[in-house]
């Protein structure tokens, strides 16, 4: 297919359920995917390899959650990676805005419309 | 106008007086010492000229104690409306006295030295001035509302409670809501990636099939525990007494927690063969188990659970030891509440509806016992619960 490089979305997401569909979907669409469990886990991930060319961001996850891995990136890595949030949250829009996000998914969302934001936003 | 003189017609049926009558200076002070109001006057000096009994009752001082006196004794104190003491230029005498107009239906409360609570009272004062319109006298009248005061304190408190209720209800839905739909995303992300599979021409896996059904589980359980609150809420919850041994009971939970969290290390220094406690069964392993699946959530993976139970001669208390992160004091004392799982939003560390605690408080105090948390930031916390051991040992 194309001869572009592949490009990579890290996915945080603490439900492996959630993760495992969205790893599935994005591969089949021809994205490299990489997946955490926290923010935590993430951080640690980000140490090696490339930064993606887009986050997938869960809000309520233990040990490390959203709010607090945004501002663990930002200060890092500042903008280099988009970061798209999806919540449970009635005001998906908000939590956007709290970490300065480029956007949101409010769940439960169709795997299409994912694709349109992750296709719109990605590095 | 001078009281001596003062020849009222009466035409109340009340006293024991003909319509036809005079009024002698004797029936008049009676008069006035009848009424529920307490009246003070004032003579152009300031000093207190008369006073009637309700005054004495309500400022605490006898008629001569109260004759005489100027407008302030540092004794006494006024407040304001709003419990702020109340500056001797703002005391309705002096302020009559200072402006010359009269003061309506002002509430003030009284500090007295002989009482712990002020009285409140609604006070009138008006100015009466002799013929060279020199200020000659303050009439001062005040009722007693401090039980109407108190009333409305109460009902105001009532009100503010109900909406906190109603707040906290809110705000209940809005987590419920939340958590309800973490699973149902799940089940239609599966469902979804599914049906791209299966349009590519490749099965339905069994896996995925397991995840579907472990998603409804989820949803199932959800419902269980808002029920369960309702229940317990609504004081529907009967407990099932019977002697159990705890060490027993505490042996199940754990091993159901291997089957969750097979790599999970657990420390528990059994030092007792059997422990016979009067329980609800069920109850109290729902308890541990939530106890458990906690620790379980917020130790790292690398760290151990410690179990310790504390044998006492009256009581027996189970102690759940994470390495988490710790929590806060504050947090500490909104644990064991409806849906004070973080502090804040932003300290949403999980998902759940964060009823776990509050049902395991509810169980416990059903038992007659008590449930707690130590903790420290950075230090882990240890959750425990003790329960009575009457009647079990026979
Ligand atoms: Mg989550």
């Amino acid at each position: 297919m194309s001869t572009e490089k592949k490009k990579n979305i890290l996915i945080v997401e603490d439900d492996q359920d959630i993760l495992l569909a969205l790893k599935a979907f994005l591969e089949l669409e021809g994205y490299g995917v990489r997946t955490a469990e926290n923010g935590f886990e993430a951080m640690e991930l980000l140490k090696s390899g490339e930064l993606p060319n887009l986050i997938l961001l869960d809000m309520k996850m233990p040990v490390m959650n959203g709010w607090q891995f945004a501002i663990e990136f930002l200060a890092k890595h500042d903008h280099l990676s988009p970061i798209v949030v999806m919540t449970a949250a009635a005001d998906a829009k908000q939590r956007a805005q709290d970490i300065s996000a480029i956007g949101w998914v409010a769940k439960p969302f169709e795997l299409d419309d994912l694709l349109k934001m992750v296709k719109k936003y990605e590095r | 106008m001078q009281t001596e003189q003062l020849i009222v017609r009466s035409n109340q049926s009340g006293l024991a007086l003909q319509e036809s009558q005079w009024w002698t200076k004797a029936q008049f002070r009676d008069l006035l010492d009848s009424l529920h109001p307490g009246v003070v006057v004032h003579g152009a000096n300031t000093q207190i000229v008369y006073s009637n009994r309700a005054a004495s009752m309500i400022l605490g001082l006898t008629k001569d104690q109260l004759l005489g006196k100027a407008t302030s004794d540092p004794r006494w104190h006024f407040l304001r409306d709003d419990g702020v003491f109340m500056p001797i230029e703002e005391y309705p005498v002096s302020k009559v006295f200072a402006s010359r107009a009269p003061i309506q239906n002002l509430v003030i409360g009284i500090i007295r030295p002989d009482l712990e609570q002020p009285i409140w009272a609604i006070c009138n004062a008006h100015p009466e001035f002799d013929e060279k319109n020199r200020l000659s006298q303050v009439v001062v009248s005040f009722t007693d509302i401090t039980a109407e005061r108190k009333l409305k304190q109460e009902l105001d408190t009532a009100r503010d409670v109900a909406e906190k209720a109603v707040l906290t209800k809110t705000h209940f839905l809005d987590v419920a809501a939340h958590e309800l739909r973490t699973p149902i995303t799940a089940f239609s992300l599966l469902l979804q990636i599914s049906k791209k599979n299966l349009a590519r021409g490749l099965p339905i896996e069994m896996s995925t099939l397991s995840r579907l059904q472990g998603q409804a589980d989820r949803l199932a359980l959800l419902v269980v525990e808002l029920l369960d609150v309702s229940r317990l809420e609504r004081g529907m919850v009967q407990l099932k007494l019977e002697p159990v041994d705890l060490i027993h009971l505490l042996n199940n939970c754990l091993q159901e927690l291997e089957l969750r969290a097979p790599s999970r290390k657990i420390l528990f220094l059994q030092q007792h063969d059997q422990i016979m406690v009067m329980m609800d069964q069920l109850r109290i392993f729902q308890v541990i188990s939530n106890f458990l699946d906690n620790a379980n959530k917020y130790t790292p993976v690398d760290r151990a659970i410690e179990i310790k139970v504390d044998d006492q001669p009256t009581k027996v208390r189970i102690m759940v030891k994470d390495s988490g992160p710790g929590i806060t004091k504050k947090l500490q004392e909104e644990l064991f509440n409806p849906l004070t799982r973080g502090a804040s939003e932003h300290e949403e560390r999980t998902s759940g509806l964060g009823l776990g605690l509050y049902i395991a408080r509810k169980i416990i105090e059903l038992h007659g016992g008590a449930i707690g948390v130590e903790s420290k930031l950075g230090e882990g916390s240890t959750f425990f619960f003790e329960i009575p051991k009457k009647g079990a040992q026979e």
